[in-house]
Formats: structure tokens, sequence, C-alpha cells
């Protein structure tokens, strides 16, 4: 220890330490006030700086996601439930070809046209773009029975269209043969409803007007309907009594 | 009588007297400025830190929203796909429908008189009409009904006579034409 201190006292009294000794103190502080700022002021400030940003975006999202809650909070689901299985009446996620055939032979009905033939081709599946497939109809019946089944096809609870149509006969409003082709839509159903930050899918009045119509329409179509009546012949419960 | 001031001391302790209160200041100095700079270090770093707090605290806010929207997935999925089917007969709904509209629109040209024997209408609204007539007058309706846009509401396009003729066992005029049906 006393070595230490004898060699710390030399040093001390070194001559160029003891010319410069006045410049000491301000150099190392300075040298120190260099050090601070160039590794800890100017880095913190670039952190702070970007943790303001960061936190105002998270406050901005929040924001966002607490009206999300709230809007979720007053969906009733039981009435939801019921919307879509209307609006799955109108456009369901398959083909359904044997509700769409029972739809149109109860519109045939209602226009009082006869139906000579049926036909129908299937459609695409996959994918969740708006798919269709083609009905063909050949019916006879009155020229007005047509024009009413082009409009008893706008309140079909199924959406359809006419794709082509081809009418012979009717003279003088009499009795015509004719081919329809319906398009009859459907889309697949989404199979993700995308992330938690997505905005909440909103339901306008014109919506519900909308699904009250398409309800309106469906109460108007017999349920019965909505699967066909192959009336297949029924046979012995056993056959092999 | 003046005041005669005789300085004995020597001139060298005159100056490191004056050098030793240069050194003080430049020694009081570099520390007050130290200080100050440490001063500073400390408050950057207490607002970062204080930042830090922040930023975590709104990111549990964060995740604690997200973790409410996730358990109430079963309602959001609900009103997607009430949006998707919605968007979809939208959709439907707004495509024009050129057969229905067509079949529509022609018949209600037809003047009493004229008897249509057959109509075709395909995708690209191009209709085909046959139809016979025992009256000239009544067939010249018909024909200023498919000219006059004031009748059709500017919904064909052109029309055009593919066939015109009297004849056969009831001396009717049978015409076959070809209308083009406008989008509007």
């Amino acid at each position: 220890m006393n070595d230490l201190k004898e060699k710390f006292s030399e040093i001390l009294k070194h001559p160029l330490l003891v010319k410069y000794q006045v410049l000491i103190l301000p150099v190392a502080s300075l040298l120190v006030c260099i050090m601070l700022v160039i590794f800890i002021i100017v880095p913190q400030i670039g952190a702070i700086g970007k943790a303001q940003e960061s936190i105002a975006q998270m406050q901005a999202k929040n924001k966002t996601l607490v009206q999300k809650i709230s809007a979720l909070s007053q969906v009733d689901e039981r009435v939801n439930r019921e919307n879509i299985d209307t609006l799955l009446s109108a456009l369901p996620g398959e083909s359904d070809v044997p509700g769409a055939i029972g739809q149109v032979l109860f519109l045939l009905d209602q226009s009082k046209l006869v139906l000579e033939s049926i036909s129908f081709s299937s459609g695409p599946t996959g994918g969740t773009a708006i798919n269709n497939f083609q009905i063909k109809l050949d019916v006879s019946g009155n020229v007005t029975g047509i024009k009413a089944f082009i409009q008893n096809l706008k309140k079909a609870p199924r959406l359809m269209t006419i794709d082509k149509l081809d009418i012979a006969g009717g003279r003088d409003g009499g009795d015509m043969q004719g081919t329809v082709y319906l398009l009859v839509y459907y889309q697949v159903l989404p199979s993700s409803i995308g992330n938690v930050e997505a905005p909440v899918s909103v339901i306008n009045d014109k919506d519900l007007t909308t699904i009250a119509q398409i309800k309106s329409f469906k109460a108007a179509t017999p349920q019965s309907v909505d699967t066909v009546d192959l009336s297949v012949p029924r046979g012995k419960s056993d056959p092999f009594q | 009588m003046n005041k005669l001031n005789i300085n004995l001391l020597p001139i060298e302790m005159e100056q490191s007297k004056k050098s030793a209160k240069r050194k003080a200041l430049v020694i009081r100095l570099s520390v007050i400025f130290l200080i100050v700079m440490i001063g500073l270090t400390s408050l950057v770093m207490v607002v970062a830190i204080t930042q830090n707090f922040a930023l975590r605290l709104e990111e549990s806010k964060l995740k604690q929203s997200k973790d409410q929207i996730t358990a109430m997935q079963e309602k959001e999925g609900l009103l997607f796909i009430l949006r998707n089917r919605l968007d979809g007969i939208n959709n439907i709904n707004s495509r024009p429908s050129p057969a229905a509209s067509a079949y529509n629109l022609l018949t209600s040209l037809v003047p009493p008189g004229v008897s249509m024997l057959s109509f075709s209408v395909g995708k690209n609204a191009n209709v085909s009409i046959s139809g016979e007539t025992s009256s000239v007058v009544a067939l010249n309706n018909f024909f200023t009904n498919l000219s006059d846009p004031a009748k059709h509401e500017g919904k064909i396009g052109n029309t055009k006579i593919e066939n015109l003729g009297r004849g056969g066992a009831t001396d009717r005029i049978r015409f076959d034409l070809g209308v083009n049906i406008t989008g509007k």
C-alpha cells in the first residue's frame, strides 16, 4: 500500500503532469461530456421519439379496437343467426340443386305454366366467388304465364335470373311453347373472418331492408319446396319378407 | 498630499496569484459543466424509462383489447358472414337481366293486332322476333314503337327487318325482326 502511495506521488510529480495539470480536469470533463452525449443522450432521444410514435400508434389502434368491442357487444346473436338463415336461402353456400328445382316448380305452378322437361348443369365448386349453375326448362302455357313467371322470379327467395329465353307460338295471347334458361346463384361461405384488427362489418338500414324483403319472399314460398319430392316408389321396409 | 504605494512583494507572487485564480475558475467551470451534463443525462434516462413504461402499458392495453375481441369471435363471424352474403346478393341484384328486360320491353311495345309467333333473346340482349298481323296499320304502329325513343325509353339500339312479306293460307303479313337492346 505504501509502495502504491509512493508510486502515485512520483506520478503526480511528473514534469509533464505538473506543467499541464490545469488542463487535466477540463479535458477529462469535456471527454466525459462528449461520451455522455454520443453514447447516452443522442441514442436515448432517438429512442424516446420512436417510443412516442409507437405509443401514439398503439393508442389509435386501441381506440379502434375499443370501438369494435363496443359494436360487437351490441350484436344480438339470435337475430343475426336468423338473418343469416334468411340470406342463405337467397344465396346458399352450395349449389343445393334440389332446393332450386323445388322453387322453380313452385314458380311454374304459380305462373300456370306446364313443365315439359327440366335439366340442369352442375356449377363450379370451391373458391369464394359467386358461382352459378343453369337450369333449362321446357314449358308450355299461355303467353301471360311467361310474363307472370318473369315477375314471380323476382319474388323468389332464391336468387335466379333468366339467361336465355326462347318462345314460340302464343298467337293472339294463346298457347305457346318456350325454353327458359335460368342461372341459379350460390357462393361458398368464407373459411376465415380475417384478423382481429380488421374493422367490424357494418349492417346498415338498406341491408336490413334487403333482409326483410327476402324474408317476406321466403314466407310466401311453401317450406316443402325447399326439397324436391321425387316421388320415388316406396317398396317393402324388409325386402326379404 | 497623495499617498505613495510601494509594493515590495516580488512580481512572481502576483503572477502566481493570478494563475491560481485562473486555475480555480477553470476547475470550477469544468465541474459545473460536468454536473450539468450528468444532470441532463439523468433527465434523459428518466424520460426514456418513463416512456418505456408507458409503451409497455399501451402494449398491455392493446393485448387486452385483442383478447376481448378474440373472445367475441363468434359474434364477429356472424357479422362477417352477413356482410359477405349481403355483398353477394347486392352484386347479383345489380347485374342486368337482359333477357327478362328485353321480353318485358318488347311485349309492351307490341300493339293490338300484332301476334308474336316466336321470341328469342340471349345473354347479349340481341332479340329475334317473328310475328304476324293482318293489319298494316298495326304493323306500322309496331315499327313506330320500335323506332321511337320516346316509346322504348332509349332501350332499343337498332331494329333490323330480316324478313317481311304477305302470304300463306291466312294471307297475313309475316315479319322477322332482329332487335338490339341497349344496356340502358
